[in-house]
């Protein structure tokens, strides 16, 4: 019980493998400030099996050769490496608690979230979690996000649901600096105050 | 009338005597002080289980420094988060490797220091804003390891954002 409620709150990284062809065995891996877990449903010979859990505290990983294996060739070294580190308590920006991860994103831009995704795969992985965007969504909108937009997110993610209203805000503000140009001078002045409206799409 | 002590405690055993009003700073200590009701005249000693000496001297120097400083406000979440208001003496003192940085965020962020906390963190997002992917693996000792297919198909997806 304490294990699963210090994962939920605690979790710095939800990693998601499928093991390679012919093979159809599923692996979900957690990785918390304290433990991993691992999730395998080894379901290549047959649908009908259980996912098996196994957890392992952060510090205890090194000790367990066969935990390794498993977690370097489903989710690669690079993965591994970053749970000895934290292991480790090695003091690096992708090591700090997710909350204080999260902290230092909200002093940047939606581009420096993304520079910071193209560094590695495990930036990639911190820098896309829903926690992330909907604090990316909030900050760059400078507003809460409506119920349609919690539901939209709950299909296609905050990542997607702030692009599409960025590219709609875009457009728009594109389309009004057209028809400005198109107006005559006198007019001109009216439409620069006029602001642009948030319409839920 | 002199200002009480109280003595602090880090992790590896060093004992540290401070003002309490200095140590006040730290909603933890403030809280842990009422809570247990200590008294002046006894010589009571506050364990820091989480904190080494190298980086609780750090702290209290940063407290000393900070003792007049008016209370920070509460996050506002409407307003606009800046990273250019470091003061300069904050800037001086936060010149020390990386390992030292992230363990004052983690000191600040256990101590219960919002000031500490904000200014440390306002200085990692300085080492990252404004800057290209490979100044940011420079900075942070990150090893590259996406595959020349992998960060085209990434520099794909994040295409949305860049400005024209």
């Amino acid at each position: 019980m304490t294990k699963i409620f210090k994962l939920k709150n605690f979790t710095l990284l939800q990693l998601y493998a499928r093991a390679a062809a012919p093979c159809r065995d599923y692996y979900g891996l957690t990785i918390a400030e304290s433990c991993i877990s691992l999730n395998a449903w080894k379901i290549t010979h047959g649908p009908h099996v259980t996912p098996k859990q196994k957890f392992c505290l952060i510090e205890e990983v090194q000790d367990d050769k066969f935990l390794q294996e498993e977690i370097k060739n489903m989710f690669g070294v690079s993965v591994y490496e970053y749970i000895i580190d934290l292991g480790n308590k090695k003091r690096k920006l992708e090591n700090l608690p997710a909350k204080l991860f999260l902290r230092v994103l909200e002093y940047m831009s939606i581009n420096d979230v993304l520079h910071l995704s193209l560094t590695s795969k495990i930036f990639y992985e911190l820098c896309n979690s829903e926690r992330v965007w909907c604090l990316m969504f909030q900050k760059t909108l400078q507003r809460c996000p409506s119920p349609d937009e919690h539901r939209m997110a709950f299909d296609y993610g905050w990542r997607e649901v702030l692009k599409r209203r960025m590219t709609y805000i875009r457009k728009a503000f594109a389309d009004s600096k057209a028809k400005k140009n198109m107006q005559p001078l006198a007019s001109k002045k009216k439409i620069d105050k006029g602001k642009i409206i948030f319409l839920s799409v | 009338m002199e200002m009480p002590n109280i003595k602090l405690q880090s992790s590896d055993g060093e004992t540290f005597e401070v003002d309490v009003e200095i140590a006040k700073c730290s909603v933890t200590i403030k809280t842990m002080l009422e809570d247990l009701g200590m008294d002046d005249e006894e010589e009571e000693v506050v364990p820091l289980p989480n904190v080494n000496s190298a980086i609780l001297r750090k702290v209290i120097q940063w407290a000393t420094y900070h003792k007049d400083d008016p209370p920070p406000p509460e996050d506002d979440e409407n307003k606009e988060k800046r990273t250019d208001d470091i003061s300069s003496w904050d800037a001086d003192f936060l010149k020390v490797d990386q390992g030292t940085l992230f363990e004052l965020i983690l000191a600040a962020n256990y101590l219960d220091i919002k000031g500490l906390l904000d200014v440390t963190c306002k200085t990692v997002a300085n080492m990252i804003k404004g800057k290209a992917p490979e100044e940011i693996r420079k900075t942070f000792n990150i090893k590259n390891d996406f595959t020349a297919s992998e960060e085209e198909q990434v520099r794909k997806e994040n295409e949305w954002c860049e400005e024209k």
